[in-house]
């Protein structure tokens, strides 16, 4: 009887209990506006924030139910004296409530970029529901139009410069993952800089409508991977190029493939070292700095245009080309970064944590970094020489001569 | 004899007759035994073995030479007591008992000038045959059931265990029905105070009438308002038996096939009589996965509900996408969607319960079309809320125990109503709930979590895991404080 | 009070879960931003100076075997003195229990759902809270035993997967801090959990085997301060200073960002909810104590109205403050003050009057026959 009545007692007090907690987070699917790209712009002129969101439409993305392609996503505009009327003012535009938690990626106008970002970076870092791991672009292409094109293939943008991102992560080394929001955050109290992509538009102009989808051009209007923009701590300082990107990311240890095409003996070979491990470390040497990085990696050869058989020799050759062609472009881009003033490896942050007299003199010291040289050191074997091994001559001769 | 207690035969079979009424069934049959000594047997026909009575009862009776030695005799009584052929014979001067007798299929003799009233058990109530357990059907291994009549049970029991530490111990229970309950052990390996509190409690039962083993169940289980059975309840001798051989206790009861066994713990509900008659590998999977449907049933619709209405997050991209569309245009709450479609579930089910079999087939019909396709072209439902539904259904049906099918069913909803509330959270205070209280369970001073709280690693041989019988060669801790080993 | 028994292994696991509860959760941030790189030392000099601390709670109570602490206050400081000192106590573990309550209530309106009024959180959790207390402390026992390890293993993916992201050079500039300052700054780690963990003393009494309480105790501290410095340092690793310094539930951060190849995303509201299973078992403990502490000291046979009322107090209590910088500030400025009588002056003082006591029964006792 004594346990009726307490159950009895726990069951009121559940039944009020589930009658007090109303449903005040509660979101039906199709109460929301599902975000899936977001662009954000300031205007120099008047300070304002611009910002665009791309709303799926679910409809047209989901399997589809017979019927012709439709819109995926829906561009907003939203514009607003500050930061922070930004919800306010979307609210007043979109129907339904923004659901911001599967943003795929976000896009930084260069010349906000420039302004510097750390409101924005504020603002999204502030939010319950923000992913610091969402991928950031910057572009230099005018964000209007980058935001309302449509992409063929991939039709959901955000998502289309994901899978750039993990491909070119993937096959080319020009980027690495570690281009997030998160990654930016991290550098943010210290000298290190960022390195994130750059995307611009391809051709004379968007297209902003989905009769896109029945043309054969894919370049037309679609939006490209184009170089590296350099943030130091929130804002924009320097580009870097394309083919700059790769050994910017496999100096810095994060890259995972690496292309490289050599000239040997005015026939082209074509060299992807997989998977390169990097270590370094400063060192003095004669009183001063030294960047001392080790590369070790495994070679595969994607293309061999010479004129001759593949023979051990031959090997040695395109090792010791690649060698000298990678050490001194690496060079090269190490100068032109610390010619810039570039810290681009967070070199004076680990020459301040050095312990010791003579990293004590180099401190005191003027422009450390322009004092810091390179030291590179370079091993490699080649592992993979694809499915042929001799490249065919096109000679009419059936016998080799050499 | 103290004639004190001697009855009169006449006024006696007067009474009997006049206490039950003269119902028709009654029979009172006058014999003599010698010129001058005459008898009653009184029975009731439908009860007892009449052809035993007529052939050998009073065919015996009616021989000469017995006549002759009553005659000659003053102990009549004693005489026929020891000389009637059969075993179960007493005697008696109680009316009351003799009337309960007398309904419990006994044979009533009255002899006149004896003053005594013999008792012979010719008990023929009418039950079916030893068949194979539908409720508890097994891929391999034994395949005889339970019946109805408690000594045909019994019967099974004896047949399987030959110990001589077998206890058996009757109780007559109810006072309108007075239906045998018997409680059964190995005396060397159940826990002293498990049986001393398991005869307590059946004799604290006060109840009018037991007409199956759930009776005794609702009396003489630790929490009657929990969910959760403290009870095992089979109609298998074989799983019985191993039950007995572990060192626990069963309770039969007259009348139903369905034996109580009991200390039992949470984990015990996961297991089969097919996990003993297979092989251990498949027999660990198998128990994982009613674990894990275990898990599905009770949680996958209030996962759905709490997901799609608070953390669309938890979602992949295209997922969300995809049911997205399938909610566009859906009129209800995802809440009021799934408690809909699980109560039209649970009326399918019930419907299809009490239905005549020929019409289960109408059933299943409707309930596919009308449920599945219709309510989704109609767009009353989404079409992911069916999937879920049905998965839920299904995971129901993979516990062995039919009465925790039915706890799963109860502990979803509550869950289901948690998660349309507070979302993941209310779905975690559920869930935190359920473990307290399953924690605070215990079955007859066992706590119902064992093995796992308080660990017991030793155990987790049979639980967790089913490890290969040579392995398995100790009795659980959990019924026996002195650790045996099986031989 | 009740007549339970816990074992050994239950004991070490409530003390762990106990001093792990809320502070895995939500400390972690703060400690990073005050000893940046050498955060992970902190924890690990805190669980060593626990352990003389610890001592002196259990050789106070090896001198009263099967006595909790509040009957302990009364028995040494007398009737008067002594249900003052335990009323103090008993103030504590309900202030602690709403300290708790807030905490997690914190935790779910500022990460999971903004929305809604944070006392539905508090009293939703409590009332489960309750149900387990007024079970006793073997069931909360059985259900953290129970619950144990699926936290473990929940933690052990969260690390294994988190791995991705490790980072060597977050750690650059490590063991250069300044040791006096830093641990003046991160005193607030002694006070929590570690000097928090004298309320257990209301549990030893019903520990199964009282030799093993001393070693079980101190073992579940070391090993606690042991896994908070693990924790700090992944956090590191895996978050880089200052993402870590800036958060304030630097461990949902790093559940957010964990992901199983590009198809199970943001799988933070499940994962965080799991680990909102150790707060769990920390506020039954300390819910339980209060309870069981007012019962001793009132006499009060069912615990059940004393612990359903205490959910309104507790719920109440927890609304102190008006938002998480309130509670982080009190944390590190006055904590360490607050407990430091219940932990250390209060115990010594016991242990001072016992030894006084005891000399005298002793000279007492010599002085008749000499």
């Amino acid at each position: 009887m004594k346990e009726l009545k307490k159950g009895f007692m726990i069951s009121i007090i559940g039944v009020l209990l589930c009658c007090t907690t109303g449903c005040w987070d509660k979101n039906e699917l199709n109460q929301l506006a599902i975000g899936e790209l977001v662009g954000a712009d300031q205007d120099p002129d008047t300070g304002k924030q611009i910002v665009y969101y791309q709303i799926v439409n679910p409809d047209a993305v989901a399997i589809q139910k017979g019927g012709g392609i439709k819109a995926p996503v829906y561009t907003y505009r939203v514009e607003a004296d500050h930061i922070s009327e930004l919800g306010a003012k979307t609210s007043n535009l979109l129907p339904r409530k923004l659901f911001s938690d599967h943003y795929q990626s976000e896009i930084v106008t260069e010349r906000y970029a420039r302004q510097g970002i750390i409101s924005l970076l504020n603002f999204f870092e502030k939010q319950h529901n923000r992913r610091s791991n969402i991928y950031l672009f910057i572009t230099d292409s005018p964000l209007s139009d980058v935001m309302m094109t449509y992409l063929p293939l991939e039709r959901l943008p955000g998502r289309s410069l994901r899978s750039i991102i993990e491909i070119q992560s993937q096959i080319t080394g020009r980027l690495s993952k570690r281009v997030r929001v998160k990654d930016l955050v991290e550098n943010m109290e210290s000298s290190k800089l960022t390195v994130l992509p750059m995307i611009s538009l391809n051709g004379p102009g968007p297209s902003p409508s989905t009769s896109r989808y029945e043309h054969i051009s894919g370049n037309q209007g679609n939006l490209h991977f184009s170089g590296g923009a350099i943030l130091k701590h929130d804002r924009m300082i320097g580009k870097l190029k394309l083919d700059q990107m790769d050994y910017y990311f496999i100096l810095k240890g994060d890259s995972k493939v690496f292309m490289e095409s050599l000239t040997i003996h005015n026939h082209k070979v074509a060299i992807r070292a997989v998977k390169p491990k990097v270590w370094s470390h400063l060192d003095i040497v004669s009183g001063e700095p030294v960047w001392k990085v080790d590369i070790r990696t495994k070679l595969m050869i994607v293309n061999n245009e010479q004129k001759e058989d593949l023979t051990l020799a031959n090997l040695d050759i395109i090792k010791e080309t690649f060698k000298q062609q990678v050490f001194q472009k690496m060079n090269e881009f190490y100068q032109e970064s610390v010619r810039q003033g570039w810290d681009l490896f967070g070199l004076e942050e680990k020459i301040k944590y050095q312990n010791g007299k003579e990293w004590d003199l180099i401190k005191k010291k003027e422009n450390i970094l322009g004092k810091t040289k390179l030291q590179l050191s370079i091993q490699c074997e080649i592992t993979d020489i694809g499915q042929i091994i001799n490249p065919y001559t096109g000679e009419n001769d059936g016998n080799s001569s050499n | 004899m103290p004639s004190t207690n001697e009855i009169d035969p006449k006024t006696f079979v007067n009474q009997i007759v006049n206490t039950l009424q003269n119902p028709p069934d009654l029979v009172n049959h006058v014999f003599s035994l010698s010129p001058h000594l005459h008898g009653h047997c009184i029975f009731i026909e439908t009860l007892v073995n009449r052809q035993k009575i007529e052939h050998e009862l009073l065919h015996f009776l009616s021989e000469d030479s017995l006549g002759n030695e009553l005659q000659s005799s003053h102990d009549i009584i004693n005489i026929l007591k020891y000389r009637i052929p059969l075993s179960s014979i007493k005697e008696t001067t109680d009316l009351n008992h003799c009337i309960q007798k007398l309904l419990s299929g006994w044979c009533l003799l009255v002899i006149e000038q004896t003053g005594q009233v013999l008792l012979l058990d010719l008990l023929k109530a009418p039950h079916r045959n030893v068949t194979e357990p539908l409720r508890e059907s097994t891929v391999q291994g034994p395949q005889e059931g339970f019946i109805e009549s408690i000594e045909i049970n019994l019967a099974l029991l004896r047949k399987r265990v030959k110990s001589v530490h077998l206890r058996v111990e009757q109780f007559i229970i109810g006072t309108e029905t007075e239906t045998k309950v018997r409680l059964l052990y190995l005396e060397h390996l159940a826990q002293t105070e498990v049986v001393d509190e398991f005869r307590k409690r059946i004799r604290s039962i006060k109840i009018d009438s037991i007409l199956d083993s759930a009776y005794i169940e609702e009396w003489i289980q630790d929490r009657t308002l929990s969910p959760f059975p403290t009870l095992l309840k089979t109609e298998r001798p074989d799983v019985l038996t191993s039950h007995l051989l572990e060192g626990r206790v069963g309770v039969l009861v007259d009348g139903t096939p369905d034996a109580l066994m009991g200390p039992v713990t949470f984990f015990q509900f996961f297991s089969t009589p097919d996990d003993y008659y297979q092989r251990a590998h498949i027999a660990t999977l198998l128990r994982w996965l009613r674990i894990l449907s275990f898990l599905l049933a009770i949680l996958i619709p209030s996962l759905y509900i709490a997901i799609l209405t608070y953390h669309q997050e938890l979602l992949p991209h295209s997922l969300l996408i995809n049911l997205s569309v399938q909610r566009e245009g859906v009129p209800f709450p995802t809440i009021l969607e799934a408690v809909i479609m699980m109560v039209m579930f649970e009326v399918l089910r019930e419907a299809g319960l009490r239905m005549p079999r020929i019409a289960g087939q109408a059933i299943s019909i409707v309930g596919a079309l009308v449920l599945g396709e219709a309510a989704v072209a109609a767009g009353l439902v989404a079409a992911s809320m069916v999937i879920v539904v049905s998965i839920t259904a299904i995971s129901n049906f993979v516990t062995p125990s039919y009465k925790f099918g039915i706890t799963q069913r109860i502990i979803q909803f509550i869950y289901m109503s948690l998660a349309g509330f507070m979302g993941l959270f209310g779905v975690l205070c559920g869930v935190l709930f359920t473990i307290v209280h399953l924690a605070s369970i215990k079955s007859f001073g066992v706590p119902y979590l064992s093995p796992l709280a308080p660990s017991k690693l030793k155990d987790w041989k049979d639980a967790v895991v089913r490890v290969p019988r040579p392995w398995l060669d100790t009795n659980p801790q959990i019924t026996r404080k002195r650790r045996r080993r099986r031989v | 009070m009740e007549t339970a028994r816990i074992s050994t292994w239950q004991f070490f696991i409530l003390t762990l879960v106990f001093l792990l509860g809320t502070s895995f959760l939500f400390f972690i941030g703060g400690l990073i931003s005050i000893a940046k790189q050498d955060a992970w030392i902190p924890p690990l000099w805190a669980g060593i100076a626990s352990v003389p601390l610890s001592l002196l709670w259990v050789k106070l109570m090896s001198y009263y075997p099967g006595s909790t602490l509040i009957q302990i206050c009364i028995q040494v400081a007398g009737k008067g003195l002594g249900r003052l000192i335990a009323l103090l106590y008993i103030g504590y573990f309900i202030h602690l229990s709403s300290l708790v309550t807030r905490n997690l209530g914190d935790f779910m309106k500022i990460n999971l759902m903004p929305r809604t009024p944070i006392s539905v959180f508090h009293v939703m959790f409590l009332i489960v809270v309750c149900y387990a207390v007024i079970k006793g402390i073997e069931t909360i026992a059985r259900s953290a035993e129970f619950l144990f390890p699926l936290v473990t293993v929940t933690f052990i993916a969260i690390f294994c997967i988190a791995l991705y992201e490790w980072d060597w050079e977050r750690f650059q500039g490590v063991f250069r801090m300044n040791i006096w300052a830093t641990m003046k700054e991160t005193r607030s780690i002694f006070s929590f959990p570690f000097m928090e963990a004298f309320l257990l003393a209301m549990l030893f009494p019903y520990v199964n085997s009282r030799n093993k309480i001393k070693g079980t105790f101190i073992l579940a501290n070391v090993v606690a301060a042991l896994l908070l410095s693990v924790g700090v340092f992944f956090t590191i690793g895996v978050l880089s200073i200052t993402q870590a310094s800036h958060e304030t539930y630097s461990m949902f951060v790093i559940v957010q960002e964990i992901h199983i190849g590009n198809f199970f995303e943001h799988l933070e509201s499940t994962i965080a909810l799991i680990l909102l299973i150790i707060v769990f078992i920390k506020l039954s403990i300390t819910y339980y104590c209060a309870v069981s502490g007012l019962c001793q000291l009132f006499q009060v046979k069912n615990r059940s109205w004393i612990a359903i009322s205490l959910v309104l107090l507790v719920s109440g209590l927890s609304l102190a403050f008006d938002n998480i910088l309130e509670n982080i500030v009190f944390n590190r400025e006055y904590y360490f003050q607050y407990m430091l009588p219940f932990a250390v002056l209060f115990p010594l003082l016991f242990l001072f009057v016992t030894w006084m006591k005891k000399g005298k029964a002793k000279r007492k006792a010599v002085s008749p026959q000499s």
